[in-house]
């Protein structure tokens, strides 16, 4: 899959997660991998861009999970 | 600065012998290295108010790390920032520790001014963790406190349901006891898995702590999910005619060596020392009383374990063997290869907040061991004098 396409199914993924049950990392590496046959390695990579965009951040909530950043 | 907040009630913690929080807390309040003594005044202030309430104020908050991180911060938050504004915010940063935690002076003068430039002044060396603690900062401080850090050689350290930083013995460095290099494993490790260390991927966290023997200085056996511990094959190395010194000088070889031999498989004739190597279980006990007596085998290697924490709340968990013996050189591939498999089965079966150790124990060892291909073997015991990982499926009975 083009890695652009792949960022915006998991910015959606998540997007539609805030406020109710949200993703760790892991969840969202397996969601890919079943319904789009997406590899871990790549789901990764493309994770790693979104983050390191600030276009997604990591949260600490008991466990690791992953949202969109709050509007200041 | 004078002290901005009185506090009897902490005040008494200064008393005794031993060091004192308060006022290493009070010098940080008072500094004129410090550029903001805000933070340290008014952490005196919120903690005596806790004191007197017998309440906590400070609150959790989402911060976990820089641009691209997700570990390496701690964030925290008063929950009365009214009263007390130098604590608004006051998150915690982990830098990784060098192995063995060795350190220039230049290399601490350099921690410590970023530190009074940036923060609290205040210091954890080092967290149980390993890291290099900094207490105590604002939002608005931490790109920048992690520019001037990374620009010069420091990173962050691991948090969340990340690998966290992994730590080790001094080793080789500065004991002669070390059956593998610790340090340049730590360095290894670290190098090999920063993704999983700074981007939290994992089910909930995973340590590694190195040990060069099972004297176990890092406390791995307690407290690592991987706990990586020296050993040796071989017969224990004897010199009689120091063990002889050693009765001489007065050690009482029976009762302080013989006698506390936790295998029972040595004995001590007032003039020969014996040891049934095939009994020992190289526990170190004897090696660390008669130093010049006695050392370890000549081919030497590591053991690894698997599976202990430390939690608060339920009992502690130890580690237990899942590979006896392997030789620990670079480049380390068949141990990383191992890891890689051993997270593939957490990542597959593990619940949210469960350690590797506790998945292995719902799941059962057998099916651990078929999913990661590691072939069992008797040393595998899960404490002393219990092995309960014998097993026998369906297709090994002959009917
Ligand atoms: C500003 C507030 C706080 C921050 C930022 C903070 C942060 C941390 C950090 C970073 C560690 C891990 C240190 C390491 O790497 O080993 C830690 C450990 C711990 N904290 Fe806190 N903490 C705070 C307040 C508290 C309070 C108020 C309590 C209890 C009353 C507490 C109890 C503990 C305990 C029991 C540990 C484990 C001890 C250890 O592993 O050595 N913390 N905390
Ligand atoms: C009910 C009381 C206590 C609880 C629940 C508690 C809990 C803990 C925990 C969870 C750790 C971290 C272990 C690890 O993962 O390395 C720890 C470490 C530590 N605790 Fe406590 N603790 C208690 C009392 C004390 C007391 C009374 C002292 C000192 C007199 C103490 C001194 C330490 C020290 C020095 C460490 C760090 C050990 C290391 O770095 O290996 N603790 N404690
Ligand atoms: S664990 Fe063993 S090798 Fe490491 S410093 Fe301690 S005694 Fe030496
Ligand atoms: S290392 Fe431990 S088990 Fe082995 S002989 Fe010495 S005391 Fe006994």
């Amino acid at each position: 899959m083009d890695r652009e396409e792949l960022k915006k199914i998991i910015y959606e993924l998540v997007e539609k997660s805030m406020g109710k049950k949200l993703y760790k990392p892991g969840d969202l590496f397996k969601k890919l991998e079943k319904e789009h046959g997406v590899s871990k390695a790549e789901a990764k990579a493309a994770l790693r861009e979104l983050m390191d965009a600030g276009t997604l951040i990591y949260s600490y909530k008991g466990g690791s999970y992953v949202e969109i950043p709050p509007k200041e | 600065m004078p002290q901005k907040h009185p506090t009897p009630l902490i005040d008494e913690l200064e008393k005794g012998a031993f060091p004192s929080f308060v006022k290493e807390i009070k010098r940080a309040a008072e500094s004129s290295n410090v550029q903001d003594n805000n933070y340290a005044q008014d952490l005196l202030g919120q903690l005596e108010l806790s004191y007197k309430e017998k309440k906590t104020h400070w609150k959790h908050g989402g911060i976990v790390g820089v641009r691209g991180y997700g570990s390496g911060v701690i964030g925290r938050y008063s929950d009365i920032p009214d009263q007390f504004p130098g604590v608004a915010h006051f998150h915690t940063i982990r830098v990784n520790q060098p192995g063995g935690f060795f350190y220039t002076t230049e290399a601490l003068r350099e921690i410590c001014d970023i530190w009074d430039k940036y923060g609290s002044g205040l210091t954890n060396m080092h967290g149980s963790t390993g890291d290099i603690i900094l207490l105590g900062t604002k939002t608005d401080n931490l790109e920048p406190v992690f520019a001037e850090l990374s620009s010069r050689g420091w990173d962050l350290g691991g948090s969340g349901s990340a690998v966290r930083t992994p730590s080790c013995c001094v080793g080789p460095a500065r004991c002669e006891w070390a059956c593998y290099d610790t340090l340049e494993l730590t360095y290894q490790i670290t190098q090999r898995f920063q993704d999983e260390l700074h981007r939290p991927m994992f089910p909930y966290k995973f340590k590694f702590k190195m040990a060069g023997c099972a004297v176990d200085c890092i406390a791995s056996i307690a407290r690592a999910d991987m706990s990586i511990i020296g050993t040796w094959k071989g017969n224990i190395q004897i010199d009689q005619d120091e063990v002889r010194n050693y009765a001489k000088n007065g050690m009482d070889i029976q009762a302080e060596i013989v006698d506390m031999c936790p295998t029972g498989c040595m004995s001590w004739d007032g003039n020969e020392l014996k040891i049934n190597d095939e009994d020992c279980n190289r526990c170190m006990h004897c090696i660390a009383k008669m130093t010049k007596a006695l050392r370890q085998g000549e081919e030497k290697g590591a053991t690894i374990l698997l599976g202990s924490k430390a939690p608060i709340v339920t009992g502690a968990l130890m580690s237990w063997v899942i590979v006896p013996f392997i030789k620990l050189e670079p480049p380390y591939e068949e141990l990383f290869d191992l890891v890689e498999r051993i997270w593939e089965f957490w990542d597959e079966h593990g619940k949210n907040r469960e350690r590797v150790g506790e998945l292995i124990e719902r799941m059962g060892f057998p099916v651990f061991l078929k999913e990661t291909g590691i072939e069992p073997h008797p040393a595998m015991v899960k404490e002393p004098r219990r092995d309960p990982f014998f097993f026998w499926s369906e297709e090994d009975v002959e009917k």
